[in-house]
């Protein structure tokens, strides 16, 4: 009996030493196609220590399901497919085995037995990111509290929303199953930095210097312990909890986030990242037009709402309030941008346009400031993804990175166009002809305005003389 | 004068042998061919109360089908003979019940009828209903007894309350001896919709399986230690041998392995993992994401399961309809056309999972005597739209039997099976039809008479029309 256990036991190691040993070489074989994910832009080093531990898990759960089951293979064919970090691929296919993208471009043989979603005079599109999101997954450990099934997730998927934030963890809109949901656990380090409350101001900078120091005789005992030999360790028994976190801040293995939306909030975080040298994510930022510089050189990462609308204050002699032009100055700076609607959710009582249905059309609001439209297609693909610290993974279509794809029928930008499919881990999530929420709405893909029979209020029947007579210079322009 | 004696030793055995006996006496065969149709001629005086007959209008078995102008024979509380041209025996008390449908009682396979609600959170696997159930010599479960065996209710698996795992059922009858009362207890392990509680339960019965497992490991190894090496030969032959025959080979001077004690609350988990027989968890399910949270569980733990679905008036089970019908569940619904959430369209999901392989089982909508009194009533809805009859009667009494382990005791009229039956005075579907008499063991506990008068009691309800008394007419 035992030994028949131990023989399983070793056989079961076996296996699973045999498939680490297999996603090993992939990434090796990868990298050919990868640096296009790669701009210097932001400064990135926090991602450095975590992206070969995901990326490994990630493949491992991948060939293990290969094992047991047959590869799965989804194609998206025909589509003019918006890479995002690279050029525009007109009637192109998108090939993805098990849920990873493996082939990109015109000319892609398919496999027998792979599904097939014909994207033909359609727009392909990585995708969407929410960097702010609730109610779509549970509230923590969200593989477990998830209600897979939810309304909310299938209105999400109906908005092209592939991969959200879901509390602390970045979590994908795997409908109807949990498999591959975490992309990232505890993505970010909660930091509190008002003026409003200077006591817990000044304890945050306290234990960020102590921690620091820490770090330096850290430093310091690992130079020294060759030579010296009374050289000691710092005591390191009270670093834990909060100065655990502030340890992986200065480390660069975690990101800080914070809420900032006005200039003197933004300035003193900018400030405080660059004394520390951390990397930090502000949220709100709608006078992030007036320090556009101070946080571009600061390597602030930037989530903001475009269409936030606030009035400048009359008492300062200094520019306030909101600009439409903010997402433009931001990018100008450097500052890496994700763009959320004013409510990041999905609402079903009143706020029409205003929530997650609309994420592609809040960030065509930032076009409207100036912002360039392939800009404004990052804020919520690949920069929302580099906000979360996961672009390794989604964010824009290339070989190598998850399936997570959305077809169009037109631009992404566009106030008509509507999403087709919504595809994740290279499953059909969303079938917009399937569901009942946009099935009735264009079945057949006419893009044309429609025109209605019966208005209301109706329109007077004016006698042709007294018809208002537009005016002549109106005319001309036109 | 002798085919007279004949029919006194065949009253003394069983039905069984009346056949043979009677093909062995043409004399009786004669005597039986003149008696009035199939029935013998009433003796008078002393009726043989070990064997009652029911002489039904129409049966109800749920195997087969139906009988009209049917019999059935009982004697100690179960049925030994059910059909038509039946022989039983001259003096047996026999129940006129020409007007009547028969047909087995109902049984709920969850409820908490007549039970106090508590606030139970996490893993109490050592907690059972029996530890609060006090049946009353009158009555027993619950406040009112007389109100669900009105409704035709004559099983109940009655399920501790709380989330988590918050213990284990008990089977009862609703009326009856009390010694008859308990049917299973414990029976089925409850299991509320929370992923995390569920997987830690398993998680640390795995544990405590290893931990019995590892010590007794170390016992063998010691016990090697100890073994003189002065047989080294026969050793290694009997080594790869199973560790349960180890302690045979060995003399009897040396110590038993003694496992390390199990967390109590966790012992039906650990048998649950070891598939003990007759185990299984209920896992609640409340909406369609429950079935895909709780079965990534039951990937990583193989244990015996079956499912009890909310469905309510508002239902997402659409989406899982297919995979539990792959599995070949067991599932106890709810006897509603459900509503697709955020919509107007009904769907009918107690007729998708039985067309789509899953084996259903009702329960009424809520605890109330109400509700199960308008059960069959509800079921009679289901079936206009679109189930089948056979089915939707065999989802309140024979799947409940089946996945409570009775199918064995009740659910269906046959053979064999114990007499909890109910008699109606009409179809069970039909709304004007209701409960006229409730029979447990074989005996009527429940009866309304037809000015609507109820007389409800244990053993105390003298069956319809004894026989000694009333003269069975011809047809």
């Amino acid at each position: 009996m035992t030994v028949l256990r131990a023989c399983l036991l070793w056989a079961a190691l076996l296996a699973s030493a045999a498939a680490l040993a297999q996603p090993v070489s992939q990434p090796t074989t990868e990298p050919v196609t990868q640096p296009a994910s790669q701009p210097a832009s932001a400064p990135t080093t926090t991602q450095a220590a975590s992206k070969p531990t995901t990326t490994a898990t990630t493949t491992t759960t991948t060939t293990t399901q290969a094992a047991k089951e047959k590869d799965r293979y989804l194609a998206v064919i025909n589509g003019r497919v918006h890479t995002v970090s690279g050029p525009v691929l007109e009637r192109a296919t998108v090939l993805s085995k098990n849920g990873v993208i493996t082939a990109l471009g015109p000319d892609v043989a398919l496999p027998p037995e792979c599904e097939v979603v014909d994207a033909t005079g359609l727009d392909v599109y990585p995708g969407l990111i929410a960097a702010v999101a609730s109610g779509i997954h549970g509230p923590t450990n969200p593989q477990d509290t998830t209600n897979v099934y939810s309304l909310n997730m299938l209105i999400a998927l109906a908005g092209g929303i592939t991969t959200a934030l879901a509390g602390n963890d970045v979590a994908k809109l795997t409908f109807g199953s949990t498999q591959d949901m975490v992309v990232k656990s505890n993505a970010y380090v909660s930091l509190t930095y008002t003026t409003r409350n200077p006591l817990e101001r000044a304890q945050l900078r306290a234990d960020l210097e102590r921690v620091r120091t820490y770090l330096r005789d850290l430093q310091k005992f690992e130079r020294e312990k060759a030579t010296k030999k009374d050289a000691k360790p710092p005591d390191k028994d009270w670093l834990k909890d909060k100065y655990e976190n502030y340890r992986k801040l200065l480390q660069h293995e975690a990101t800080a986030v914070t809420s900032a939306p006005e200039t003197h909030e933004l300035r003193d975080i900018a400030e405080l990242a660059s004394a520390y040298d951390f990397a930090v994510v502000v949220r709100g930022a709608y006078e992030g037009w007036t320090v556009a510089p101070l946080l571009g050189r600061a390597g602030v990462r930037a989530v903001i709402t475009p269409r936030e609308d606030r009035y400048p204050d009359e008492r300062f002699n200094r520019p306030t309030g909101s600009s439409i032009e903010n997402a433009r100055m931001l990018r100008e700076h450097g500052v890496t941008l994700a763009v959320v609607p004013q409510t990041p959710m999905v609402t079903l009582w009143g706020l029409a346009g205003r929530d997650l249905l609309q994420l592609n059309l809040e960030a065509a609001f930032a076009v409207r400031g100036g912002l360039t439209s392939e800009d404004a297609l990052r804020t919520i693909t690949i920069d929302a993804a580099r906000v979360l610290g996961v672009d390794d993974r989604v964010g824009s279509l290339e070989v190598g990175k998850d399936a997570d794809i959305i077809v169009c029928d037109g631009d992404l930008l566009h106030y008509m166009t509507l999403v087709r499919y919504t595809i994740v881990n290279g499953r059909v999530a969303y079938d917009k002809s399937k569901e009942s929420l946009y099935a009735h709405i264009r079945p057949t893909g006419q893009r044309e305005v429609p025109e209605f029979d019966d208005q209301w209020p109706r329109r007077l029947q004016w006698p042709e003389e007294m018809q208002p007579q537009r005016h002549r210079d109106t005319e001309d322009r036109r | 004068m002798i085919a007279a004696t004949r029919r006194r030793e065949a009253t003394r055995g069983s039905i069984g042998i009346l056949p043979v006996l009677l093909a062995r006496c043409p004399t009786a065969l004669l005597a039986l061919v003149l008696a009035s149709g199939m029935v013998f001629a009433a003796e008078p005086g002393s009726p043989d109360e070990r064997f009652v007959v029911i002489q039904a209008g129409r049966i109800i078995t749920n195997a087969g089908k139906e009988i009209r102008d049917g019999v059935i024979v009982l004697s100690g509380g179960k049925i030994r003979n059910v059909g038509t041209g039946i022989e039983y025996p001259v003096n047996a008390k026999v129940i006129d019940a020409r007007d009547r449908v028969v047909m087995p009682g109902l049984i709920n396979p969850s409820t908490r009828f007549g039970l106090p609600g508590y606030q139970r959170t996490e893993v109490h696997g050592n907690w059972s209903v029996a530890d609060e159930y006090f049946p009353l010599a009158e009555g027993g479960v619950g406040v009112s007894p007389a109100d669900i065996l009105d409704a035709g209710y004559t099983a109940l698996a009655l399920v501790p309350a709380g989330v988590g795992i918050p213990g284990r059922a008990m089977v009862v009858r609703t009326a009856g001896p009390a010694d008859q009362r308990t049917l299973v207890s414990p029976a089925y392990l409850r299991v509320t919709p929370d992923k995390r509680v569920f997987r830690g339960a398993l998680e640390r019965a795995q544990q405590e399986i290893d931990k019995v497992e590892k010590a007794r490991q170390e016992f063998e190894k010691k016990q090697q230690g100890q073994k003189p090496p002065t047989q080294p030969a026969t050793q290694p032959a009997t080594q790869p041998a199973a560790a349960g025959t180890q302690p045979a080979t060995q003399p009897a001077t040396q110590p038993a392995f003694q496992p390390p004690p199990i967390d109590p609350a966790h012992q039906v988990l650990v048998d649950l993992i070891q598939k003990k027989p007759d185990l299984f968890a209920l896992l609640e399910l409340n909406d369609a994401s429950d079935y895909v949270q709780m079965s990534e569980v039951l990937k990583k733990f193989d244990i015996a399961h079956h499912f009890l679905a909310r469905n309510g008036w508002e239902s997402d089970l659409n989406y899982v309809v297919a995979k539990l019908g792959e599995e070949k569940a067991r599932i106890i619904l709810q006897p509603v056309i459900s509503r697709v959430p955020a919509s107007a369209e009904r769907i009918h999901l107690v007729r998708l999972f039985a067309q789509a392989g899953c084996e259903v089982s009702l329960m009424p909508l809520d605890d109330s005597a109400r509700e199960h009194q308008r059960m069959l009533g509800r079921v009679a809805n289901l079936v206009r739209e679109g189930w089948s009859r056979e089915e939707a009667l065999k989802a309140v009494t024979l799947h409940p039997a089946r996945l409570l382990g009775l199918d064995k005791r009740l659910g269906s009229i046959e053979k064999d099976k114990e007499a909890d039956l109910i008699f109606l005075d009409g179809d069970p579907l039909d709304p004007r039809a209701r409960v006229r008499e409730v029979m447990i063991l074989g005996e009527i506990v429940h009866r309304v008479d037809d000015v609507g008068q109820v007389e409800s009691g244990v053993g105390q309800v003298e069956s319809a029309r004894p026989a000694g008394s009333v003269e069975v007419p011809e047809r």
